[in-house]
């Protein structure tokens, strides 16, 4: 079977534009190649896990901590690193005035090198207050021999993790009583806590234990206080309740507030003031021992005695002589067999 | 030609018929050449699950600290049959642990409940002879076994209050046992071979247990008459 002429000269044209096309498909990213590889050491000199886990929050950026990345791969034939934060910054016909998609953050240069330190400072990623981003760092090797303009084709990305909003204060925050161990409760509706931090103002204004409190410094719906108050951190990002010590009090009554802390370092505002109040108490030991029917005004039963055993010897004994028994039957089966 | 169809017949006949007899054969090497295997019977084991009151002598101190607090006590009892007489009765001793926590508040000066907790926990250890009779599900088919226990008890119990241990000591005295089990190989005397040949459960039942646990005077009181259910194994 033979095709007409006419359509086998259509089928070899159809055939060679679209090897034509694939080849076009697949120029530009051959031109794009990607091969400096950017990872994260630390956060303002701690190190960042080994999964390169971490999330930056607002207060890293408002106290500026430094981030350090470690490049791999970079050409020795380049002597500078421009670090760009935004979109397609590779792209070599990008407009260098484009601010409005990428913003030159600073350069580096390589020192012969293919492994580079580089340090920037969080501030730089203009982070904004109640959002959470994800901005695109860009690591472009600028060509010497070319006047410093980047190549494009020799660079490295660094997704930032970006979250500084802050997370819910908690709720229905109860402040208990107790001797020893003084219990806050609380309730929390976000998943992505690490901590919790108590409030503790030991000068409260009004109120009475477990009901409303009120604290001339702990404001509901504030951010915390940064005097006037002591602190405890529950590290436990589950929690929904803790005991305090009579330690952690000055004073045997205490207005409490609860801040919730997310895994970025964000601190929510502060729950509702609850109070807690130390009171004497009577546990079920010390009951018992006020009890004229206790043994002995307690309990001498705390060790065990050879009165006490030999109670129970004449079952142990029992016991063996039947294991016994037992084991010379099935010897003897066994001598049968 | 039909005798050539006759003879073809034939052979096709032949052919299948031996056939089948080989499958016959394969078949038969499959069922097992003793389905009335009975392993040795050496251990009984329980699995008991029931609630536990201490009743202080009638005093409520107990109840004034834990009274929303059944305070669940799981148990586990391995006993070694020491004389079986066949299809009639076990006689063995053995022993068990268990364990339980009852949780309450302390009381301030007007007798109302803190916030703060005091807790109470129990680890009763016991050696115990067992008779079990079990004649009337071997031989009648009527599936009950009934089971007497007497022994002796080391109950440690621990008390704490505001997240510090307070005091701790033993319990110790007389416990008893009276238990009715309802046999399962009744019910599945198949299933119950399958046990025994794979696993060597030789019979296993579902018990109802009441107990009794007596300190001597000497001893914080933590006696009770208690009940509890659970799973047994003679393995």
């Amino acid at each position: 079977m033979t095709l007409p002429r006419a359509m086998a000269t259509s089928l070899k044209t159809l055939a060679l534009a679209a090897g034509a096309l694939v080849l076009a498909a697949l120029a530009p990213a051959a031109a794009s190649a990607q091969s400096i590889t950017v990872t994260i050491n630390s956060i303002d000199g701690e190190a960042v896990n080994t999964l390169g886990e971490y999330r930056l929050g607002l207060q890293d950026c408002l106290d500026d901590v430094e981030l350090e990345f470690e490049l791999m791969g970079v050409p020795s034939d380049k002597s500078t690193i421009d670090v760009y934060e935004g979109n397609n910054c590779n792209d070599p016909s990008r407009d260098s005035d484009d601010t409005d998609t990428c913003d030159y953050l600073t350069s580096f240069e390589t020192q012969e090198s293919t492994e580079l330190i580089v340090t920037l400072n969080a501030s730089v990623l203009g982070c904004m207050e109640g959002t959470s981003q994800q901005p695109t760092l860009w690591f472009l090797a600028v060509d010497s021999s070319e006047s410093g303009e980047e190549v494009g084709q020799r660079y490295g990305t660094f997704e930032i993790e970006v979250d500084a909003s802050a997370p819910n204060a908690p709720t229905d925050v109860e402040g208990g009583t107790g001797e020893n161990q003084i219990p806050v409760e609380w309730e929390t509706s976000d998943s992505d806590l690490d901590s919790f931090i108590i409030y503790i103002d030991s000068s409260p204004t009004d109120g009475d234990a477990g009901i409303g409190c009120g604290s001339s410094v702990l404001v509901e719906g504030q951010p915390p206080p940064s005097g006037g108050v002591t602190t405890k951190t529950i590290n436990e990002a589950n929690a929904t309740s803790a005991n305090l010590r009579p330690s952690d009090l000055d004073g045997t009554r205490a207005a409490v507030a609860v801040v919730a802390v997310d895994d970025a370092g964000n601190e929510s505002p502060l729950s509702n003031i609850s109070c807690v109040e130390i009171v004497p108490t009577t546990s079920f030991w010390e009951d018992y021992q006020s009890d004229p029917n206790a043994v002995d005004g307690g309990c001498p039963c705390a060790a065990v005695g050879p009165v006490h055993v030999e109670n129970g010897w004449p079952i142990l004994l029992a016991l063996c002589a039947l294991g016994l028994r037992r084991r010379r039957a099935r010897a003897a089966t066994e001598d049968v067999r | 030609m039909k005798r050539l169809a006759a003879m073809l017949f034939v052979a096709l006949s032949a052919c299948a018929l031996h056939a089948q007899g080989a499958v016959a054969q394969m078949e038969e090497d499959l069922i097992p050449p003793d389905r009335s295997f009975v392993s040795p019977e050496r251990f009984g084991f329980e699995f008991h699950l029931g609630p536990y009151h201490p009743d202080f002598d009638g005093e409520d101190t107990f109840d004034r600290f834990f009274s929303d607090d059944s305070g669940l006590l799981v148990a586990l009892e391995l006993d070694v049959i020491g004389y079986r007489m066949q299809d009639t009765f076990y006689l063995g001793g053995g022993g068990g642990i268990g364990w339980a926590k009852f949780s309450g508040n302390t009381i301030d000066d007007a007798g109302e409940a803190t916030s703060e907790e005091t807790e109470l926990e129990i680890v009763p250890l016991n050696v115990i002879g067992v008779f079990r009779l079990d004649a009337l599900p071997r031989r009648w088919g009527v599936p009950f076994i009934f089971t007497g226990k007497l022994g002796y008890q080391w109950m440690y119990w621990t008390t704490e209050s505001g997240g510090s241990d307070e005091a701790n000591g033993w319990s110790l005295g007389l416990l008893w046992a009276g238990q009715v089990a309802l046999d399962l190989d009744t019910f599945e005397p198949s299933a119950a071979r399958r046990m025994d040949e794979e696993w060597g459960i030789n019979h296993s039942f579902l018990f109802f247990e009441i107990s009794g646990f007596e300190p001597n005077s000497d001893s914080l009181p933590l006696g009770d008459t208690s009940w509890s259910v659970g799973l047994g194994f003679i393995m």
